[in-house]
């Protein structure tokens, strides 16, 4: 019916009308404008670079891949070109990811689509809702870092329909990090392995109750709870209990620990002082004969090994039965020692530690033969003592670089004149402290010591409450220099 | 019937809104059509829209096809009222949208997102949107390229990286 839709009618824009009055059936009408549509599409000549899909506006963009879902994004449209890709990791299109109904999906192997499933949470950006995956029953290992907005119910089903899972690790994810650990029981995850909950928002979990499952999983090595405060006893057997504090809020700690000592009287707590982004140090709780000697190695063999030990081998035992750390051992945690190698990223190292296979053995062999290291590292070691300054001062004359941070769980660990051992080091380069217990009276010693001093940063040092003017002019030759007062937020605990 | 009530309120004095497209040609339409547009409905709240709404990112074509959807759909908000009468009409314009999207073709298409977008017409947008999704879907990135005639802008490193990325997308 062309006649119709004269041009002038469609020019004073009143075809809509028109066809209301003529065409009293929906059907009719609609069936026109199918027509009329039709007949436009044909008409329209648009010029080809009109059509540039890359340019779509990103609005757009969203609303066409939000239609689109998570698997067909990552396996296409997502990398088409850089407009499509840069759309593709808009983080709201990977609130809700479903994974479940696609047939790509069934050429899949699981570990393909583990990974596509880690991309498509990476790309969440912490926003994510809701994940559906079909291989849930089988899963073994659910990591979910950042995920603020996963409830408590969502996570409590999901959950329930893995009963193979060994190892579930909830990293800053709100308040399912508390709920997580009051629905694991022995009975429901009789194969949990490794339980990991980290909360960056230090709050005790009050008002939820005493997390009485973790005893019944019988499985269960690792428990690591970061800023979690409560916690009860009775761990089942094997198990590595370990808590993180971040530096902040160890205060919060204090009372934490009590509670736990109290009730876990037969067991030893370990407090694994985190530097920002290390990884946990395993701390074991039980002692068994053969492992003791680790206790005794001397602090200065321990340093002159790390130092030898090629790629950050050592230190930890390969079972969580041998402990590297034994209450009265007065010994490194994660150190790193060696001569003119950048420091890989504390949590590379960290992992490398506790996966290292440091025996008896090989460690006592290569305790000896020192001189020439020249790096020294000391991360969240905290059971560190002073004594490695001095030690380190007599090993490594020609120490050149020195940083040592958070050592210890008291930045005030070391009141004796043991710092002042750094003052040997008469080529020293570079020395960080922070969160050494050194006044400005020791400060100003190593100052004098090291002359070849071209950088030096201290923070966070109790005893280091204000820095004056004759610290300042005897630190004037130094390049890189900050000095950073002492303050109380960074105050610690009494364990 | 929807189209009776959409009728009652223009010839009740409904208020008349003028758009006019890029190309000049001008389009009369009731408050209640112009107002699906989100962008529209701001305007007449706002009170600017006595000399008429000027579109200049919106050709007469595109415009036309526009107005009439907007027509079409302006008549269930007018429905509302009766709950049985709604939920049908609703159910036979979903059948009439679907029928229609089908028949959009690229280069339109495109157009008509553009529009959609830049009116804000939610329910415009979303079709169209879907229709694109749905010409997406179960492609690889090669046949997308194709189908929309895109360039691939990745330079080789790039492409490298991205294959090394996203594996599983290359993988058989």
């Amino acid at each position: 019916m062309p006649h119709l839709y004269s041009a002038p009618e469609r020019e004073t824009g009143r075809i809509a009308h028109a066809t209301r009055e003529r065409f009293a059936s929906a059907a009719v009408k609609q069936a026109c404008m199918v027509l009329r549509w039709r007949n436009q599409m044909e008409s329209m000549l648009l010029p080809p670079e009109s059509r540039d899909w890359s340019e779509l506006p990103m609005d757009a963009f969203s609303v066409i891949f939000a239609k689109l879902g998570a698997i067909e994004l990552l396996m296409g449209a997502g990398l088409v070109c850089h407009s499509w890709l840069h759309a593709a990791k808009l983080p709201h299109l990977w609130q809700c990811v479903e994974m479940v109904h696609h047939e790509a999906l069934s050429l899949k192997e699981p570990i393909v689509m583990s990974e596509m499933a880690r991309a498509a949470v990476d790309r969440s950006d912490g926003r994510l809702e809701a994940f559906e995956g079909q291989w849930s029953p089988k899963l073994k290992r659910l990591c979910l870092v950042s995920c603020y907005s996963v409830y408590k119910e969502a996570f409590i089903e999901f959950i329930a329909k893995c009963p193979l899972i060994e190892d579930i690790a909830l990293i800053n994810c709100g308040s399912v990090v508390f709920h997580a650990l009051n629905v694991i029981t022995g009975k429901s995850f009789p194969q949990l392995k490794r339980f990991e909950l980290r909360t960056a928002f230090e709050r005790p979990c009050y008002g939820f109750d005493v997390p009485l499952g973790i005893p019944t999983v019988r499985h269960l090595q690792h428990l690591i709870l970061g800023g979690i405060i409560d916690i009860d006893n009775e761990e089942p057997p094997a198990l590595t209990l370990i808590l993180l504090a971040s530096g902040s809020a160890m205060s919060s700690r204090s009372s934490m620990l009590r509670t736990l000592r109290a009730k876990c009287a037969k067991i030893k707590i370990r407090v694994a002082v985190e530097s920002m982004d290390a990884l946990p140090v395993p701390v074991p709780e039980k002692l068994s004969p053969e492992t003791r000697d680790w206790s005794e190695l001397p602090l200065d063999a321990l340093s002159v090994v790390f130092g030898k030990l090629p790629r950050h081998r050592g230190l930890h035992g390969r079972r969580p039965r041998v402990p590297l750390v034994a209450p009265s051992c007065q010994a490194a945690s994660p150190m790193v020692m060696r001569r003119h190698v950048a420091l890989a990223p504390p949590g590379r190292v960290a992992e490398k530690l506790r996966h290292g296979e440091g025996r008896r053995g090989p460690l006592r062999r290569e305790a000896r033969g020192v001189q020439g290291e020249e790096d020294l590292t000391l991360y969240s070691c905290r059971n560190i003592d002073g004594d490695v300054f001095v030690v380190a001062g007599k090993a490594c004359r020609r120490m050149k670089r020195l940083h040592v941070r958070w050592c210890g769980a008291l930045p005030a660990y070391f009141d004796g004149d043991e710092p002042v051992g750094i003052a040997t080091m008469r080529e020293l380069r570079h020395l960080t402290l922070e969160g050494i217990g050194v006044s400005q009276e020791k400060l100003m010693a190593i100052v004098d010591g090291c002359p070849q001093l071209d950088l030096l940063h201290v923070s966070g040092c109790p005893g280091l409450a204000a820095v004056d003017d004759a610290l300042q002019a005897k630190c004037a030759g130094i390049k890189s220099l900050t000095l950073r007062p002492y303050q109380e937020l960074e105050s610690s605990i009494a364990i | 019937m929807a189209a009776a009530a959409a009728e009652a309120t223009t010839d009740g004095g409904g208020k008349m809104i003028i758009l006019i497209s890029a190309d000049g040609k001008r389009f009369e339409v009731t408050e209640a059509v112009a107002s699906q547009s989100q962008l529209i409905s701001n305007m007449i709240e706002d009170d600017c829209t006595e000399n008429g709404v000027r579109l200049p990112n919106v050709d007469g074509d595109i415009l036309t096809m526009v107005v009439d959807y907007c027509n079409m759909h302006a008549g269930d908000a007018a429905a509302a009222g009766d709950t049985m009468k709604a939920s049908s009409t609703e159910e036979e314009l979903k059948k009439f949208d679907a029928e229609l999207v089908q028949a959009l073709e690229n280069p339109v298409l495109f157009k008509l997102i553009l529009a959609a977008n830049f009116l804000n017409i939610k329910s415009l947008l979303d079709m169209t949107c879907q229709r694109v999704a749905d010409m997406m879907s179960g492609k690889t990135p090669e046949q997308m390229r194709e189908t929309f005639s895109i360039e691939n802008d990745f330079t080789p490193e790039e492409e490298a990286a991205i294959r090394q990325e996203n594996a599983w997308a290359f993988d058989d």
